[in-house]
């Protein structure tokens, strides 16, 4: 407990937020990709989130039994501030755009193709939104750490 | 004589401080966790340190019975955590508002600091008493 664990808080959530950004850098590298490994075009992807269970308050009161490790949160408390983790890349199942094309490889006999289903505005957004988020959490960084500062500075002059 | 009520009240005050950083790392880590409620620290047993405090003061109760009040117990108080049950204005139902989260931090910061240079004052009025200057 203190502020190391408020630092692997923020470092969880930066974490996260830079898989998202990866994913989101994925999804629009391949906007356009007409085939996948599968034969199928390119499904966009998500990061599933979800608060994390475990600090490193709790791994360490979950090793000692005789509780003598005794911080300023109870254990469940503390299991309680365990950051983020992301638990999960999944696919998007929305429907695939059809843009007519007949010069295409990839063209059905209509002359139509298959386009992934990612909206770039929509990716653009998102990104924005993970930027925003992982500035926050740098934010928070540097409060934990000016306070951090401020503590040892007690007793000084 | 480093046990002075004040000294135990601002150590309470510092320990909520961290354990309200904490929470707020947390919520803002959370900022995109769908349904996440976000966490706060409760001040209470920071006032309720500082009535007893009071309580003891106007009774005139001296320094070995106000330890009875869990002044000086262990050494350390216990801040309790609750999750907050505010409406949320999001689609995901995660009710972490980003601008208040980055108020609270700036809040909590300057808020230990201040504690931190009470303590560091209460130390040098101490060190004035023993150099007697």
């Amino acid at each position: 407990m203190g502020f190391m664990d408020s630092l692997n808080t923020s470092a969880s959530g930066m974490t996260a937020e830079r898989l998202r950004m990866d994913v989101i850098s994925n999804n629009l590298a391949n906007a356009s990709t007409t085939r996948s490994a599968n034969g199928q075009p390119f499904r966009r992807q998500m990061v599933m989130l979800a608060p994390g269970e475990t600090n490193f308050a709790s791994t360490l009161a979950a090793f000692d039994h005789s509780n003598s490790y005794a911080g300023i949160l109870s254990t469940e408390q503390a299991s309680q501030l365990g950051g983020v983790k992301a638990t999960g890349i999944v696919d998007d199942q929305t429907p695939f755009k059809q843009v007519y094309d007949p010069g295409n490889p990839d063209a059905n006999p209509q002359g139509y193709v298959l386009m992934p289903n990612v909206n770039v505005i929509t990716e653009m957004v998102d990104m924005m939104g993970a930027t925003r988020a992982y500035e926050a959490d740098v934010t928070a960084v540097n409060s934990a750490k000016g306070m951090a500062q401020k503590a040892l500075e007690i007793g000084k002059a | 004589m480093l046990e002075t009520p004040t000294l135990n009240l601002l150590e309470r005050a510092l320990d909520y401080a961290s354990v309200r950083q904490e929470a707020l790392s947390n919520n803002i880590a959370n900022i995109n966790t769908p349904g996440y409620q976000r966490k706060e620290a409760s001040f209470a047993s920071v006032l309720a340190y500082a009535q007893n405090e009071n309580g003891a003061r106007q009774a005139g109760i001296n320094n070995s019975t106000r330890d009875f009040f869990g002044a000086s117990e262990g050494g350390r108080s216990s801040i309790d955590l609750f999750q907050t049950d505010e409406g949320s204005v999001r689609v995901d139902q995660n009710n972490v508002d980003m601008d208040a989260e980055m108020g609270r931090l700036a809040q909590n910061q300057v808020y230990y600091e201040t504690c931190t240079q009470l303590v560091g004052s209460q130390f040098s009025n101490l060190k004035s008493v023993i150099e007697g200057r």
